[in-house]
């Protein structure tokens, strides 16, 4: 509203007294006084004669005169502006030193600040002076209010070549500059940017200058920069310290969009980052040589990859990256595991092949001193080398990479592949346990037990074949119970419990069973020794185990020998026992598991000596002896009836082993058929009590791993028959897929069933006519 | 295999009216030509319509019958369901009467004879087997699949469903036929 009103003339004529109005006089005197606004002397005038002289105006019709005069003083002052203080301003361009180069940019970007700081102010006090004129004459005259034009003057005067140029290559120069490491007045820029920020350009509304000049100048020249920035950095700097800069780079520009350019431009500067230095780089610098991702696993550089994981999160092909290389690490590193443990494999192949082609017909090992052993240890290495991979890959999933999922589900696969890889891997894992459950957890408190344990379950897991563990967990389980060589019943247990949370009851439900059978024995022999003190007691103590056949596996089963009477006497007492106990039982005695303590006299002194049943047989034969005499190989096995490989082994014991109870003749490490035997009446010995062990083997020979693969095949044909007929029975009717689906799915907790091997037997339960085949070829129908 | 009883014999011949061997070797080829060779069935002869002036049994006197074909007709109505009685009879027929297979040879001369004129595929199996001896017997399931084979899969095995359910036996086929056609397509390039 006018600050001065005018008494309102009457509206039927036009005033014809008073001053009469004369335009270009009124606009003298008002343009005098713009100028004078310019030249900063507002404080000089009077705010309603210049009001009134332009409310004049446009009441008298004067208005465009006013308007397009104020236009004209104004592109007037802006252009004496620009030429006495922006101009001058412009950098010469001449020095090379970044620091001048910048102190000139800054000026010069100061300059254009000052000018429309002015300009503003200016722009300002006209408004309000025109403010008559913005509310009647532009609107009718549909132009811009003079603020807007003012802007648009200032646009049209500054904003052109070559100040804009200037301005634009100081904004690039000055962010370059700071790019370098050197320090800029970021203040100077940010109040340019400003500038360009209120300024629209002509065409679209909404674009700024700053989005449509500046923006684009500086992603062009950030673009540049990063790119040979990227080369730069790959060809000077190692994996760590790449990653290092680009992080440095990144939060300097985050700083910097945050600082003096506009928020919107933090994205595709972002973007720009994002490809030049990472996009293009990510494999480049997972695979570094010597200090890529492999080389910062070996090395525990969490920090590192901590950097390498936020960078590569940042990006979408990132993390992809990430996990590949990852999962590569992994399956080389347990490639390598693997090929440790198999080169001596091929050495035992070579030798047993070798002993074939000689005829020797033992395929057991036969005391080759490093022999088995040496596979034992290579077993028990693999599984703590794998264990050890996987700690490793623990913290650094934990630590590194902040347990993201992707890289632990890439981690698990990888771990997977490689456990698979290796087909000895249920054995070897089944035989960690068992050195650990024999020796090695002695000493450990219970919460240790716990961690190994669970820890080798861990490896477990992995594990597709766990049906080949379950044999061989058994056949170890029972040498443990049968032997005594548990360190700890409660570790078993809890073993045994782990595993049947991994697998359900079926898994362990003959392994429980033979953890009972051992107690029976036990409470049944309690029973038995009471019993004797009311009868005769035979001539040996006995101490039997009973098991029940169907949980124990049955690897020793047959071999059996002809026991001399005072043995079969304790075994008849025993027997009778037993069976007035139990009805409708049967006990088959098996002698090849066995033990016996036993006392010899040789000449220095009595020995206690612990040795096998068949041992026992055999030395019994000598009893009666004298010194020189001796028994041929062939009568030692027509008086005992052991089978042959067993009583080469069980004479090797007693003869060629460590302690030589007998003495062969020929002397040597291997029993021939040609050998006899005498009784070693010059033994001696410091201990007194000596255990004569049997040498035998724990890590399987190339034999015994095929006969227990068959075996596992073949148990494998009635579980996937089973499982097909079960299956069948419930859904009366299915397809061919779905059939195959359902039974692998179910299987899957053991072993994975091969598709054609589900066919297989499909096909001979159609031949048994269990199931049909439907007219449509593609379903079956459960036959009842 | 081939063993009647004359009983069986007697029967037989009696439905059929047959009574010469000559009659019976033309009953056979016609047999044969229809269910096997899948030739047109004969004529059958338009029955005496215009027999108004014999008001005997119209069934044979007009028609020179050679023997009861009337069973042939039947067939004729569907030969394709005669036929699998056939084939299905083959199986029981060949079979050593206690087992449930029979030999692999018995049953590629059956199929030579039942299924090669029509499906010349049979030649690849018969060679296919021949090659690989660890398919001794063919059973039930077998028989009826390597029929349904030959009717439904087209000879140049495109549209064999590998995941759907055929015998393994039929699977190997396939696998090696695909596998022979391909080398031969090779060792025509490498020239």
């Amino acid at each position: 509203m006018a600050a001065n009103r005018r008494p309102p003339k009457p509206k039927i004529k036009p005033a014809r007294k008073h001053d009469e109005f004369l335009p270009e006089d009124t606009w003298n005197r008002l343009s005098k006084n713009i100028r004078e606004i310019h030249m900063h002397n507002a404080s000089s005038l009077s705010f309603e004669e210049n009001y009134r002289y332009a409310y004049n105006m446009v009441m008298y019709k004067s208005g465009s005169m006013l308007y397009n005069g104020v236009r004209d003083l104004v592109a007037e002052n802006v252009d004496r502006l620009a030429e006495e203080d922006i101009i001058p301003s412009f950098p010469k361009g001449t020095s090379n030193d970044p620091v001048q180069q910048g102190q000139e940019n800054e000026l010069l970007l100061k300059a254009l600040r000052r000018v429309w700081d002015d300009h503003t102010g200016n722009m300002s006090k006209l408004r309000d002076l025109l403010k008559y004129m913005d509310r009647v004459y532009t609107k009718a005259n549909n132009v811009p209010e003079i603020w807007d034009a003012g802007l648009d003057i200032f646009l049209k005067h500054i904003i052109r070549p070559p100040i804009q140029d200037h301005i634009l290559s100081a904004i690039v120069t000055l962010i370059q500059i700071e790019r370098d490491g050197y320090v800029i007045s970021r203040s100077a820029v940010k109040e340019c940017v400003d500038v360009f920020l209120q300024l629209h350009s002509g065409q679209q509304e909404n674009e700024t200058v700053y989005k449509r000049d500046v923006e684009p100048a500086v992603l062009l020249a950030s673009e540049k920069f990063y790119k040979a920035e990227a080369e730069r950095l790959l060809a000077t700097c190692d994996a760590p310290e790449f990653l290092r800069r680009v992080e440095v780079r990144f939060q300097a520009e985050k700083s910097r969009t945050d600082h003096y350019l506009h928020s919107q431009t933090g994205t595709p500067l972002r973007k720009i980052l994002e490809e030049h230095l990472l996009i293009d780089n990510l494999s480049t610098v997972v695979e570094m040589p010597n200090s890529g991702l492999d080389p910062m696993i070996d090395l525990d550089r969490i920090e590192d990859l901590n950097r390498l994981y936020r960078l590569f999160d940042m990006v979408l092909p990132g993390l992809p990256t990430l996990r590949r290389a990852l999962k590569a690490s992994v399956l080389r590193r347990g490639k390598e595991i693997n090929q440790a443990s198999a080169c001596t494999e091929s050495g035992e192949t070579a030798e047993a092949e070798a002993e074939a082609e000689t005829g020797k017909a033992n395929g057991k090992a036969k005391g080759r001193a490093g022999g088995p052993p040496q596979t034992l240890i290579l077993a028990l290495k693999w599984v703590q080398d794998v264990l050890d991979l996987k700690d490793k890959f623990d913290k650094l999933r934990k630590e590194a990479f902040l347990s993201n999922r992707e890289i632990e589900s890439a981690l698990h696969e990888a771990f997977e592949d490689f456990i698979n890889l290796n087909d000895k891997a249920p054995e070897y894992i089944s035989l960690f346990i068992d050195e650990n459950l024999k020796k090695g957890l002695k000493g450990k408190t219970d919460v240790e037990v716990d961690i190994v344990l669970d820890k080798t379950i861990t490896v477990f897991r992995y594990l597709i074949e766990k049906d080949a563990f379950e044999r061989y967990y058994k056949n170890h389980l029972a040498k443990r119970l049968l032997y005594g060589r548990s360190v700890s019943d409660d570790a078993e247990r809890g073993m045994l419990a782990k595993l049947k949370i991994e697998c359900g009851y079926q898994f362990t439900q003959k392994l429980e069973g033979m953890f009972q059978d051992m107690k029976i024995s036990s409470d049944t022999m309690q029973a038995y020794r009471k019993h004797l003190e009311n009868t005769t007691t035979p001539a040996i103590e006995i101490s039997v185990t009973v098991m029940t056949s169907t949980f124990w596996p049955m690897t020793h089963s047959g071999a059996t020998c002809v026991l001399p009477e005072i043995l079969t006497k304790a075994c008849k007492s025993f027997e009778q026992f037993y069976l007035s106990r139990h009805s409708g039982r049967r006990l088959k005695w098996q002698p090849s598991l066995g033990n016996a303590d036993v006392r010899v006299q040789f000449k220095a002194r009595k020995h206690d000596l612990n040795v096998s049943t068949f041992g026992l047989v055999i030395l019994l034969l000598f009893e009666n002896l004298s010194e020189n005499d001796f028994l041929t190989y062939e009568e030692i096995q027509s008086a005992t009836s052991i089978p042959s490989p067993e009583l080469k082994r069980h004479l090797q014991s007693l003869a060629c082993a460590k302690y030589k109870i007998l003495k062969k003749h020929p002397p040597g490490r291997d029993v021939q058929s040609s050998d006899s035997f005498s009784f070693n009446n010059a033994f001696t010995c410091a201990m007194q009590k000596i255990k004569v062990s049997t040498v035998s083997a724990n890590v399987e020979t190339i034999e015994e791993r095929k006969e227990t693969r068959e075996r596992i095949d073949e148990e494998r044909h009635y579980q996937i028959e089973a499982c097909l007929v079960r299956v069948m029975k419930d859904r009366k009717h299915m397809t061919h897929n779905d059939l195959v689906f359902e039974v692998t799915r179910q299987l899957a907790s053991r072993f994975q069933p091969n598709p054609q091997g589900i066919k297989k037997c499909i096909e001979n339960l159609i031949d048994r006519e269990y199931l049909e085949r439907c007219d449509d070829r593609k379903s079956y129908n459960y036959l009842a | 295999v081939g063993k009647i009883t004359s009983d069986e014999w007697r029967r037989g011949t009696d439905a059929l009216r047959i009574s010469s061997l000559p009659i019976l070797a033309t009953a056979l080829r016609e047999l044969d030509d229809l269910v096997i060779q899948r030739k047109e069935p004969i004529k059958r002869p338009l029955s005496p319509v215009a027999s108004v002036t014999r008001r005997t049994s119209a069934s044979t006197t007009k028609t020179h019958e050679l023997y009861n074909r009337s069973r042939y007709w039947d067939y004729a109505q569907n030969v394709e369901r005669a036929f699998g009685e056939l084939y299905q009879f083959c199986f029981t027929l060949s079979k050593p009467p206690q087992s449930r297979n029979m030999d692999m040879e018995t049953a590629t001369a059956l199929w030579s004879v039942l299924l090669s004129t029509r499906y010349p595929i049979i030649g690849d199996i018969t060679t296919f087997l021949n090659e690989n001896s660890s398919y001794r017997g063919a059973n039930k399931d077998i028989w009826n699949m390597v029929y349904e084979f030959c009717r439904t899969v087209h000879p140049n095995l495109d549209n064999y469903e590998d995941d759907a359910a055929w015998p393994t036996l039929l699977d190997d086929f396939v696998s090696w036929k695909r596998g022979k056609s391909h080398d031969g397509a090779g060792s025509q390039w490498s020239v």
